[in-house]
C-alpha cells in the first residue's frame, strides 16, 4: 500500500492540487516557501504521525489569493492503492475497488468560521471512502495509516537519548517481541535486568560494596543515626525494579564509528535517528502504511550523507516496501536524484516530472539520463531557461545578455546547451502532459538556427553544389502511395504537397506527423515515398524565400512556456556578419585565429598587444573595402564561409570565435546596445533573452 | 516473523473453563464443553434452553483472552437479531467493548452486509452514502413518487396484479422481478412498464433510498463484479460465529455461504433448526440450513426431563433434548373450550397456576405467558389470540415509529422517551419534528437541496448560521430538561418553528399549520399495548409466538388459532397421538406441507416452560380418535373441560 496521490483545495498556497506519487522515493524540491512544507502538512494532518507530532489547522492555512481574505472551506484527499490482501482486508468497511484494484481515500474537509475578532474557529473531520460527506474511520485503523516523520531541525542526540516516553521506546514498542502474552511472564530483558539488580544487591550487600551500606544503614539510620525510634530506617543498594515499558525507555542507540570511536557528529546522530525511524516501519508484524516523511533532508546532514541517504532510499524504497516523500532545498541532492522522483514545487504549484507526466517522450527519458541528470538541477530552480543548441551560443550569450542589459544571473536564467539540434527535444521536458493541472512556470527560450543555406553558398563554385535542389510531393505520388497502403485512404495530405522540403528527411518527419501512431507505418509509408519523390531544381532567386519561410514556420514553437526562438538566416555566425556588430565578429574570427596559432596565448605580452592592434586596423580597413563592392549578405558569407570555416575545409573553433567576441563587448560603448536592440538579424537573441528574463518585448 | 496464529489451534485448558464458570456462576456440562474446545468449522445443534448464548459467550470471552497481541486480524460475530447481539452483550460482559470495537465485528447480518459490501459497493458508484431503510420508510418516500402513483395506474400493473411496491432489484443479476431471489424480471425488459418501473427504483436509488433487502441486492452485485474480495474477508475474519442460524433467510444465507464458504475462514454456525419460524412479512417458510454436525448442545436447563420428553418429537427433525430431572412434574394440560368458554382459557390457565403452586417458580425473567400464531387482523372471523382475550394488542410501539403526523405526535414519543436516561434520542425526535415541519414548508438544505435531517439540519447551522445554532442548542436544552407535553411547551416550540421560515424565505402554509396545531395521536400511536392479563393476582402475558423467541416462561399457555388451518386441533395433537412411522411421514412428505409449516411454530412455542404447558383447542377439533390418546393418563397429559357458567 502506498500514498497514490494528494488532492488539495484550498489548502494554504495551494488553491488546487493534484499530485501522483512514486511508490518509493519522492523528493520534494523547491525554494522557502514554495509548498513543499505544505504537501507535508497536508498529508499529516490527514493521516497523523507515529510520534503524534501534533498540527493545529488555523485561518492561515485556508487559501488566500491575495493575503487578507481567507478561503472558508478546504479539502484534502490522499488516495491509497496498491494495496495487498491483507491490507485490504484490514480497510475491508472503507475500501473502494476499480477493475480489480483495490483503494482507500481518506479526505479531510475543514471549514472555517469568523469570530468577532480575527481569530477564526476551525473544525475539520476526516472521512473514509469514496463519499467525501460520511464514514468515519475507527480510531485503530487510523492508526494503521499513520505516517514516520522526520522534523527538520530535529535533536537526533536527544531524541536518541534515553528518557521516559523516548522516541526509541516507541519505535521498540512497535515490536511483537516486546510485548508480553501475560503481564505475568518475565521478558528476557526483564530477567536480563532482574539478574543485574540482583548481583548489585549482593555487591554490596556480600561484597566490597558492603561497607558502603553498613556506613548509610549503621552510622546514619541506625540506631545511632537519625532515623526514628519507631520507624527505624534501613536502606540496599539496587536498581529500581523494571517492567519492560521502563526498561525500553532507559534503552539508547549508541553509533559507533571507525573514525571517532563512540563520540558521533550530528550528523550520524541523525543517520541513527533516521535508521531507528525506519526500524518501526520494518518491525515483524507492522502492518500498515510504511511512508516516512522527512523534511529538509539536508539539515544536520553533510551533502555526502545527504546523498548516501537518498541513494539508500531510491534504490531500496522498493525492495524494503518503504514509500518516502522527503522535501529539500539542496540543488545538490536534487542532482543525484532521477528525474522521475522529482517533484518540483514553485508559486503554490507543484509538478512532479515522473515520465508519465511531461511531454517528453518515455524512450528519451532513459535517452536523455544522463544529460537530464548534470542539468536538471539548473533546470528547474531557474526563473527562465535559454536551451541552444552549440558551445558559440553558451558562450556568447551571457556576455551579450549583459551587454544588452539582462544579465543572466541577475534574472535567474539558466542556459543549457544541447550541444546537438537533435537534442532541442529535451525542452519538452518542460511541457506538461495534462495543463489542466497548471503549467510549469518556468519561461524557456529555445534558440535555434534556420540552417538553410543563402543563395551565395549555392552560388560558390568551391561548394560542389551542382545545382541545388528541393523536393515537392505531388498528387501523384500520394495516390501512389494510397493505393499501396489501404489503410491510409481518408488522410488528408494537401499540407504535405504544398510545401517544398529541403530534404528527404523533412518529407519523413512531417509523413511522420501526420500519420497517426496506431497505423504502425509511419516509417514504412516514409520511406516508401521518399523513394518516388523527384528532386526539382531550386530556382534560387523565387524558391529559396519561400523555403526559408517554410523552414521559419515549420521550427516556430510555441506551446506552454517552451517558445523556440529562431534565426532569420542560415547560421548565428552567418547573422552576426549580417548584423551591425559584423565588424566585432570579424575581429573576433581573426583573434580565435590568432589564438589557435600560438600554444601560449598571453594576452598581456606585448607583441600580443601588437598583433591585435593590427588586427583591429585589418578589420577597419577590410569591411570599408568590401563595403564598397559587396552586399550586405556577400559580406557575411565571406566573413562565415571563407573566412571563418575556410569553406568547410579549415575551419576556425565556434566556440573560440564566441570566445573572442564574448571579451569584445567588454569594450564596446553603450552606443552599441541601441543598435544591437534595432538589429533585425539579432532580434531573435534578444527577444529569446527577453522571454527568459519574463520581460515583455 | 511470529508464526502465525491459527484461530483452530486454540487449545482450551480446564482453568480457563473454571474462569468463565466463576465469571458466570455456572458450571458447563459436558456438550457445552466439547462447544468450546471446538474451533473448527462446524453447525452446532442447540435444542432449547440449551445455553447456547452462554456457551456462545463462554468461547468469545476465552477467545478474547488467547488472541495474541499481534493478531491483526477481525473476529465477526454474526446473528439475525438486535435482540440476540444484545443478549450475547449482556453475557459478554466487559468483554463486549473487545468485540465492538475494529477490526472485529458483532452485529445482525444486515449490519454486516451494510458495513461491508452494500454500503461501500454504493458509495463507490454513487459517490454518496445510501440510507439503508426498512421497508416501510421507504415505502412512504416511494408513494410520494409521482410517478408511482402513474404507474399503479398502469394497465397492465393493474391486470396483472401487479404490486410495485414490493417489486426489487434482484439478488442475481440486479433486474426486476417480483421477490428478491428471482431469477427473471417481471416483465419484459424491453416493455415500456419496466422502462418505467426501472426508471423510478432507480431514481430512488440514486436518492440513496435503499430498503434492507436491495441492500443484499446490492452486495451480491458487488461479489459479483469483484469476486477477489471474497479472499479478503478470509483474511479479514479468519474466524466467524453466526447466531440464530436457522433464521437466515435463502438470500442471508446464500450470502453467507458466498463470502465464507470455499475459504479458509472457519465458521461456526450455531442455532437451532426446529425453532426455523419466519415472520409473516418474510417470504421464507423454510430454513436453507441442514446442520451436518456431530457438535450438540442436547441438555435443557428450561424443560423439565417430562416436558422435555413431550416436546421433543413435535419438530420436523427430531433431535436429542434431555430435561432437568423434575421430581415432581406436573402434567401438561389441554384446556377444552367451545365457542362460549374461549373467553375463560386464560382463567383455567390462571387456575391451573394456582392450583400447581407455580407462582413459586416464578421469576421476573420466567414469566407465565400465554401465545399464539395469529392475531387479529382487520378481518377477524378467524380464531385468533383475540377470540381470547379481546383487549390484547400489540402494537408496533410508538418508541419503533420515527415520523409522525403532527408535532403533538413527535411531543408524546418524547415524553415516553423521558424514562430513559439518554437524552440522545429525545432531541433526535425533537429535531425530526422540527425537520418535518420544515420538510412540509418545502424548505430545502441550501447546500445539498435534499431535504433536513437532524443530521444534516444541525451541520448546516453549525457551519452557516451561528445565531440559529446557539439558539437552538439553548432551546433543546431548555426543552429536553424536565421535558413534559404541556400547551406551553407546544407553543414554544411552535414558535420557534416559525422563526425558522422566514431564514429560508418561505411562509407557513396550511400543511404545515395542520402539522403544528393538530393534537391527535395517529391510528397507530394511539394505540397503546396490552399485554398483560390480570386474574386472581396472576399475572399473564399474551404474545405472539414469534415474540417469544428465545425466552424462558415457567408456564405456557399455547392458544390455538387459524392461519390457513387450525394449528393445535387440526395438527399438532394429530401429529402428538401418530405412530413414529407416520410422524417421519408427516415431517417429510410433501402432501403433508401444512403440517410441517406448524410444527416449528409448535415447537417454539411449547419449549419455552419450564414446569407447566398448557395447550387451548377447541372441542370440535378435540375428537374422539385423539382424546382417548391425551385422556390415558399413561400418556403424561391431563384434559381440562371447560364449563359454561
Amino acid at each position: 500500500m502506498h500514498i497514490e496521490s494528494l488532492h488539495l483545495k484550498n489548502f494554504r498556497k495551494f488553491k488546487t492540487l493534484d499530485l501522483v506519487f512514486n511508490k518509493g522515493l519522492n523528493v520534494l524540491i523547491g525554494e522557502n516557501d514554495s509548498g513543499k512544507t505544505a504537501i507535508i502538512d497536508a498529508i499529516k494532518l490527514v493521516l497523523g504521525t507515529h510520534s503524534n507530532d501534533w498540527i493545529r489547522l488555523e485561518k492561515e492555512d485556508f487559501y488566500s489569493s491575495d493575503g487578507t481574505n481567507y478561503e472558508y472551506e478546504m479539502k484534502i484527499i490522499c488516495t491509497f492503492n496498491d494495496l495487498s490482501e491483507d491490507e485490504a482486508a484490514m480497510f475491508l468497511e472503507w475500501l473502494s475497488i476499480d477493475n480489480g484494484n483495490y483503494y482507500l481515500k481518506l479526505s479531510l474537509k475543514a471549514k472555517r468560521k469568523d469570530k468577532g475578532n480575527s481569530l477564526s474557529e476551525v473544525f475539520y473531520d476526516v472521512r473514509a471512502g469514496e463519499d467525501e460527506e460520511n464514514g468515519v474511520m475507527s480510531g485503530l485503523a487510523r492508526n494503521k495509516l499513520r505516517a514516520t516523520y522526520l522534523k527538520p531541525l530535529r535533536d537526533a542526540q536527544y531524541e536518541l537519548a534515553p528518557r521516559k516516553g523516548s522516541r526509541l521506546s516507541q519505535i521498540l514498542n512497535n515490536y511483537d517481541i516486546f510485548q508480553k502474552e501475560k503481564p505475568t511472564d518475565e521478558h528476557r530483558l526483564e530477567k536480563i535486568m532482574r539478574e543485574a539488580n540482583e548481583d548489585i544487591e549482593k555487591y554490596f550487600s556480600a561484597e566490597e560494596g558492603k561497607i558502603i551500606s553498613k556506613k548509610i544503614n549503621d552510622d546514619f539510620l541506625g540506631e545511632d543515626g537519625f532515623s526514628l525510634l519507631h520507624n527505624p530506617l534501613s536502606s540496599k543498594f539496587g536498581i529500581t525494579k523494571q517492567e519492560l515499558g521502563r526498561i525500553l525507555e532507559r534503552l539508547e542507540l549508541q553509533g559507533f564509528s571507525t573514525d571517532s570511536g563512540g563520540n558521533l557528529g550530528l550528523g550520524s546522530n541523525n543517520l541513527l535517528f533516521i535508521a531507528a525511524e525506519m526500524l518501526l516501519l520494518k518491525g515483524d508484524n507492522y502492518v500498515g502504511l510504511k511512508l516516512s516523511l522527512i523534511e529538509e533532508i539536508e539539515a544536520h546532514l553533510h551533502p555526502q550523507a545527504q546523498i548516501n541517504l537518498v541513494d539508500f532510499l531510491s534504490k531500496k524504497s522498493d525492495i524494503l516496501g518503504l514509500q518516502t516523500i522527503l522535501s529539500t532545498h539542496s540543488n545538490v541532492l536534487a542532482s543525484k536524484v532521477d528525474l522521475n522522483n522529482l517533484i518540483i514545487c514553485k508559486n503554490g504549484k507543484a509538478f512532479s516530472l515522473r515520465k508519465e507526466e511531461t511531454k517528453l517522450n518515455q524512450g528519451d527519458y532513459g535517452f536523455l539520463k544522463r544529460f537530464l541528470d548534470d542539468t536538471k538541477a539548473n533546470l528547474f530552480f531557474a526563473n527562465g531557461v535559454i536551451i541552444v543548441e552549440g558551445d558559440a551560443e553558451n558562450l556568447l550569450l551571457p556576455t551579450f545578455a549583459k551587454f544588452i542589459g539582462y544579465p543572466l544571473h541577475k534574472y535567474g536564467i539558466s542556459i543549457v546547451n544541447v550541444g546537438s539540434t537533435a537534442l532541442l527535444r529535451f525542452a519538452k521536458i518542460f511541457l506538461r502532459k495534462e495543463t489542466d493541472k497548471g503549467e510549469l512556470d518556468i519561461p524557456v527560450a529555445v534558440i535555434t538556427d534556420l540552417d538553410v543555406k543563402p543563395k551565395e553558398f549555392y552560388e560558390d563554385d568551391d561548394n560542389n553544389i551542382t545545382s541545388p535542389t528541393y523536393y515537392q510531393v505531388s498528387e501523384g505520388d500520394i495516390a501512389c502511395i494510397k493505393a499501396k497502403f489501404s489503410q491510409i485512404q481518408d488522410i488528408d495530405f494537401t499540407e504535405i504537397t504544398s510545401e517544398k522540403y529541403g530534404s528527404k528527411t523533412e518529407i519523413e518527419k512531417a509523413f511522420k506527423n501526420i500519420i497517426p501512431q496506431k497505423l504502425g507505418l509511419k516509417t514504412k509509408v516514409g520511406k516508401v515515398l521518399c523513394e518516388l519523390v523527384q528532386s526539382t531544381n531550386i530556382d534560387l532567386n523565387n524558391d529559396l524565400p519561400t523555403i526559408k519561410n517554410n523552414v521559419l514556420s515549420k521550427k516556430m514553437f510555441y506551446e506552454q512556456k517552451v517558445k523556440y526562438f529562431v534565426g532569420k538566416d542560415w547560421t548565428l555566425e552567418y547573422l552576426l556578419g549580417l548584423s551591425c556588430i559584423k565588424n566585432l565578429f570579424y575581429e573576433a574570427i581573426l583573434t580565435a585565429q590568432l589564438i589557435l596559432k600560438s600554444d601560449d596565448f598571453d594576452e598581456s605580452s606585448l607583441e600580443i598587444i601588437e598583433e591585435i592592434k593590427e588586427i583591429k586596423k585589418i578589420v577597419e580597413k577590410d569591411i570599408r573595402e568590401w563595403e564598397k563592392t559587396m552586399n550586405r549578405e556577400e559580406i557575411a558569407y565571406k566573413l562565415y564561409w571563407e573566412i571563418m570555416q575556410g569553406k568547410d575545409k579549415n575551419k576556425t573553433s565556434k566556440a573560440v570565435v564566441a570566445q573572442c567576441l564574448s571579451s569584445l563587448f567588454k569594450e564596446q560603448p553603450e552606443t552599441l546596445k541601441n543598435e544591437i536592440l534595432q538589429d533585425e538579424y539579432l532580434k531573435y537573441l534578444v527577444e529569446a533573452i527577453k522571454y527568459a528574463a519574463n520581460v515583455p518585448s | 516473523m511470529q508464526p502465525m496464529f491459527q484461530v483452530n489451534q486454540i487449545q482450551v485448558t480446564d482453568e480457563d473453563i473454571a474462569k468463565v464458570e466463576q465469571h458466570f456462576g455456572f458450571h458447563f456440562n459436558g456438550d457445552q464443553k466439547r462447544v468450546i474446545h471446538f474451533w473448527d468449522s462446524t453447525d452446532i445443534q442447540a435444542c432449547p434452553g440449551s445455553g447456547k448464548t452462554t456457551t456462545l459467550a463462554a468461547k468469545l470471552i476465552i477467545l478474547a483472552e488467547k488472541l495474541p497481541k499481534f493478531f491483526h486480524q477481525g473476529i465477526c460475530i454474526i446473528t439475525h437479531t438486535n435482540t440476540a447481539v444484545d443478549e450475547i452483550k449482556y453475557k459478554l460482559g466487559s468483554y463486549e467493548d473487545f468485540y465492538n470495537n475494529y477490526p472485529h465485528h458483532f452485529g445482525t447480518i444486515q449490519s454486516f452486509v451494510d458495513k461491508f459490501l452494500a454500503i461501500p459497493a454504493y458509495k463507490k458508484h454513487f459517490k454518496q452514502t445510501p440510507n439503508i431503510i426498512d421497508y416501510h420508510s421507504w415505502l412512504k418516500y416511494l408513494e410520494k413518487q409521482p410517478d408511482y402513483q402513474k404507474l399503479v395506474k398502469n394497465n397492465y400493473i393493474i391486470n396483472n396484479n401487479i404490486d410495485i411496491s414490493k417489486l426489487v432489484f434482484n439478488s442475481t443479476d440486479f433486474k426486476i422481478s417480483k421477490k428478491l431471489n428471482d431469477t427473471s424480471v417481471f416483465v419484459g425488459e424491453d416493455s415500456d412498464t419496466y422502462k418505467k418501473v426501472y426508471a423510478l427504483k432507480k431514481r430512488m436509488l440514486e436518492q440513496g433510498q435503499v430498503t434492507y433487502d436491495e441492500a443484499y441486492s446490492i452486495a451480491f452485485s458487488y461479489l459479483r463484479k469483484n469476486p477477489q474480495i471474497v479472499s479478503v474477508f478470509a483474511k479479514r475474519f479468519p474466524l466467524v460465529f453466526i447466531d440464530e442460524m436457522q433464521d437466515m433467510e435463502t438470500h442471508q444465507y446464500k450470502l453467507i455461504e458466498n463470502l465464507f464458504g470455499n475459504t479458509t475462514t472457519i465458521i461456526q454456525k450455531i442455532g437451532d433448526i426446529n425453532q426455523s419460524i419466519f415472520s409473516s412479512h418474510s417470504l421464507q417458510e423454510k430454513s436453507d440450513w441442514r446442520p451436518k454436525t456431530s457438535l450438540k448442545l442436547a441438555k435443557t436447563t428450561r424443560l423439565s426431563d417430562h416436558l422435555a420428553a413431550i416436546v421433543k418429537p413435535i419438530c420436523l427433525s427430531p433431535q436429542e433434548m434431555q430435561g432437568w430431572q423434575n421430581d415432581n412434574p406436573i402434567p401438561p394440560a389441554l384446556i377444552v373450550f367451545d365457542d362460549n368458554t374461549k373467553e375463560k382459557v386464560k382463567e383455567k390457565f390462571v387456575e391451573l397456576i394456582i392450583q400447581h403452586d407455580l407462582l413459586k417458580f416464578w421469576r421476573k425473567d420466567k414469566p407465565f405467558k400465554a401465545v399464539g400464531q395469529r392475531r387479529s387482523e382487520v378481518q377477524n372471523k378467524h380464531l385468533n389470540i383475540n377470540s381470547y382475550w379481546d383487549e390484547f394488542s400489540k402494537e408496533t410501539s410508538i418508541k419503533d415509529k420515527e415520523e409522525f403526523e403532527n408535532l403533538f405526535s413527535y411531543l408524546e414519543k418524547c415524553q415516553i422517551l423521558t424514562f430513559e436516561k439518554n437524552v440522545k434520542e429525545i432531541r433526535k425526535t425533537l429535531l425530526n419534528g422540527i425537520c418535518k415541519a420544515l420538510k412540509l414548508a418545502e424548505i430545502k438544505n441550501p447546500l445539498t437541496d435534499y431535504y433536513f435531517t437532524p443530521f444534516s439540519f444541525t451541520q448546516y447551522l453549525l457551519s452557516e448560521r451561528d445565531a440559529e445554532n446557539k439558539q437552538l442548542n439553548l432551546n433543546l436544552s431548555k426543552w429536553i430538561l424536565n421535558f413534559q407535553n404541556t400547551d406551553t411547551l407546544r407553543t414554544n416550540i411552535v414558535n420557534y418553528i416559525r422563526t425558522l421560515l422566514p431564514i429560508f424565505k418561505k411562509t407557513e402554509n396550511e400543511m404545515l399549520s395542520t402539522f403544528l396545531t393538530n393534537k391527535t395521536l395517529s391510528t397507530l400511536t394511539q394505540q397503546k399495548s396490552t399485554q398483560i392479563y390480570e386474574h386472581k393476582g396472576i399475572q399473564v402475558y399474551f404474545d405472539t409466538i414469534h415474540g417469544v423467541k428465545g425466552e424462558t416462561h415457567t408456564a405456557t399457555l399455547y392458544l390455538e388459532t387459524f392461519k390457513g388451518s387450525f394449528d393445535i386441533g387440526s395438527k399438532i395433537l394429530h401429529f402428538i397421538v401418530s405412530n413414529q412411522m407416520k410422524k417421519e411421514g408427516l415431517r417429510a412428505k410433501p402432501s403433508y406441507e401444512t403440517y410441517q409449516k406448524k410444527l416449528p411454530l409448535a415447537y417454539v412455542a411449547m419449549s419455552r416452560a419450564t414446569h407447566f404447558l398448557c395447550l387451548a383447542v377447541h372441542k370440535n377439533r378435540f375428537r374422539e380418535d385423539i382424546q382417548n390418546y391425551f385422556t390415558d393418563s399413561n400418556n403424561g397429559w391431563s384434559v381440562e373441560f371447560l364449563q359454561e357458567y
